[in-house]
């Protein structure tokens, strides 16, 4: 990379060059990531299959998940007696709701109890897991830097009323509050992601603050308090650009975690309502396992995959960027 | 010491006070009422006097001030009131469903720790050999597999092959009531939980294993001649396991707690039902007493893994 002479005058070949070496670094990193971590790597693969079933779902999924499927009733009566109708409450109807078919050529994952097509349940499930991962993850990670950050370095009494205050909230069973919330307010998917986070928060602010602790005692931190940086420069220069690591470990790795929550929340009958959930599905699966155990088997699978292939992903960042595993 | 868990304990007490203020908040935030929830379902239907009369005698017709000092008052005699549901005292409701959800942690934790104790020192003494990569992926999958799904799944198993195990869903048997009914009860609860509930430890014994192995006293305990086994054991294993009692202190804590999925799974009738149930049905003391035990449990154990640190490693010093 060249550097012109004045700072003033940008160099557009120069600027180019930074811009392609820059893909070039990160193009090495994904390569050295891919040899280095294997594991990681089909993680990553995988997270990048679902980002893209979940983003083109009308393209994957080959049916409407909400359309209701019927069929000719095979033992359809004009006229049923009393007798015919105790056998078989539908058999006045000419059609009947395709409900627990076995997987065929029609319908891969065959269909709900409610006449759903369990594949394209399935692909439509992607969006609400990787919705409620990635935003859940996003807000116990933001709100731990502010917390975390600010009682990790001013310490005192805000840090002792702080831990305090999330002591209790970590105390609290974590499912208290989420049923108690989820019942206050309506349980839509924006508050069951908002709750979620902030249940997360104990732990994100936890080790956050740990790591600003660490650098407050650094020796270049106290270098620039000794030159007379204010607080805010210290904070946004010295102490969170470092804390990168801590940010990115704690976000990956919270996503499968939150995924997996949603899902637990959904199978308790507690999750969000109105969207299409994998953990609900195998609930909902539970009530007919002896003759169709479909339902349960394959939104599980995806659920447990999607989990899998985020909690690969996450290790190996760590292992990358936590000096301490390095090696390990 | 005995200044730090002085402190730590009034820290704990105040921890403790605003876990029982947040509740008495939060289960009156909740939209309907015991008598609503319930009244409906009356013959007669619910008429404002009826209402009135119900509120009376459960005590929520008074100032939600006075509600707010009678709750600590009663509390600080160990009073925690009477379920709405039942009319019987929190406390013997508790008792009742605290060693149903105690039988299955101790389950899980028995069978969590046979498994992750050895798959972690294996793991970690092979580094990088095939047994590692191996034992490495069953912990992850253990990790990211939801315990309702692999709940399900034997199940399913166990309905399609015919296998021995007959689940009594009917009768709800103790342990020291009928040992080989409630192991049938338990079993499948127990192994999926207790596998899910101990993947952490697996995984942070093996990297904390690791850390101590590449010290100087291990090299020195090898050049003196010590057997492998000797080093590991008495050596490695001991050093190791300071962060892997933190995470059995929180397992410890979820026995208490109940596991809300098994219990209800699996029809034990333990905290974690009870507590659904209460709930939905806005049974305000009980909500209350279930989530101010589990507080304190939390909070204890958590104190009593801290003071544990203290004599297992001496360099811990608590300031």
């Amino acid at each position: 990379m060249s550097q012109s002479a004045d700072p003033l005058i940008v160099d557009p070949i120069a600027e180019t060059n930074a811009v392609i070496s820059r893909f070039r670094t990160y193009g090495r990193i994904l390569s050295f990531f891919y040899r280095k971590k294997p594991l990681g790597a089909i993680g990553l693969t995988l997270i990048l299959a679902v980002c893209t079933l979940a983003i083109f779902a009308p393209l994957f999924s080959r049916y409407d998940p909400s359309f209701i499927f019927q069929t000719d009733n095979p033992g359809y009566k004009t006229n049923p007696s009393i007798m015919d109708l105790a056998k078989d409450s539908n058999v006045g109807s000419p059609i009947i709701v395709t409900q627990l078919t076995q997987p065929d050529s029609e319908h891969w994952f065959g269909t709900s109890r409610a006449g759903h097509d369990i594949y394209a349940r399935i692909i439509y499930g992607t969006r609400t897991s990787l919705l409620v991962g990635l935003i859940a993850s996003t807000i116990a990670v933001g709100l731990g830097i502010v917390i975390g950050g600010a009682t990790g370095y001013y310490l005192g009494w805000l840090d002792l009323l702080v831990q305090r205050l999330i002591d209790t909230l970590q105390a609290l069973p974590s499912l208290v509050l989420l049923l108690l919330i989820g019942q206050t307010f309506d349980a839509s998917l924006r508050n069951v992601i908002i709750t979620m986070g902030i249940i997360g928060l104990p732990i994100t602010s936890r080790l956050i603050r740990s790591a600003v602790l660490a650098l407050r005692a650094s020796t270049f931190v106290e270098a620039a308090e000794s030159l007379g940086a204010t607080d805010s420069r210290i904070m946004f220069r010295h102490v969170l650009p470092n804390i990168g690591s801590v940010v990115i470990i704690s976000f990956t790795i919270g996503i499968g975690a939150y995924i997996l929550f949603e899902a637990t929340l959904s199978f308790l009958g507690v999750g969000p309502s109105g969207v299409i959930s994998w953990g609900r599905m195998v609930n909902e699966g539970r009530a007919s396992i002896d003759i169709h155990p479909w339902l349960t088997v394959w939104s599980g699978a995806a659920l447990s995959l999607t989990v899998v292939a985020f909690n690969l992903f996450g290790d190996a960042i760590r292992d990358v960027l936590d000096p301490r595993l390095r090696g390990s | 010491m005995l200044n730090y868990i002085y402190r730590r304990l009034v820290l704990n007490v105040g921890v403790i006070y605003l876990v029982g203020s947040l509740i008495f908040v939060l289960v009156r935030l909740l939209p309907g009422s015991f008598v609503i929830q319930r009244g409906g379902l009356d013959i007669g239907g619910l008429t404002p006097e009826r209402l009135a009369l119900a509120n009376a005698e459960l005590g929520l017709d008074k100032p939600i001030i006075e509600q707010y000092l009678t709750y600590w008052a009663d509390l600080l005699r160990l009073d925690f009131g009477f379920s709405f549901e039942t009319r019987n005292s929190v406390a013997s409701e508790l008792i009742d469903a605290v060693p149903y959800s105690m039988e299955l942690g101790i389950g899980i934790l028995i069978i969590g720790l046979s498994i992750s104790i050895p798959v972690g020192v294996i793991s970690a003494v092979n580094q990088d050999k095939w047994q590692d990569y191996l034992l490495r992926g069953f912990a992850i999958i253990a990790l990211s597999f939801p315990v309702f799904w692999t709940a399900a799944l034997v199940t399913i198993f166990n309905l399609n092959m015919g296998s021995p195990l007959r689940l009594e869903v009917i009768a709800q048997p103790h342990m020291w009531e009928d040992p080989w009914k409630a192991l049938q009860w338990y079993i499948i609860p127990a192994v999926c939980g207790g596998i899910a509930g101990t993947a952490a430890i697996m995984r942070v014994l093996r990297s904390e294993l690791l850390e101590v192995l590449r010290q100087d006293y291990i090299r020195t305990a090898r050049s003196k001649g010590l057997q492998e086994r000797a080093i590991l054991l008495r050596h490695a294993l001991q050093n190791a396991f300071l962060p892997v009692l933190t995470l059995i202190g929180l397992t410890l804590a979820s026995l208490i707690t109940g596991q809300i999925v098994l219990e209800s799974m699996f029809n034990i009738p333990g905290i974690g039902r009870e507590l659904v149930e209460a709930v939905a049905l806005r049974d305000y003391s009980m909500v209350q007493g279930i989530t101010l035990m589990v507080a304190s449990f939390i909070v204890f154990t958590n104190l009593l893994v801290d003071i544990s640190y203290g004599y297992l490693d001496p360099r811990v010093r608590f300031a």
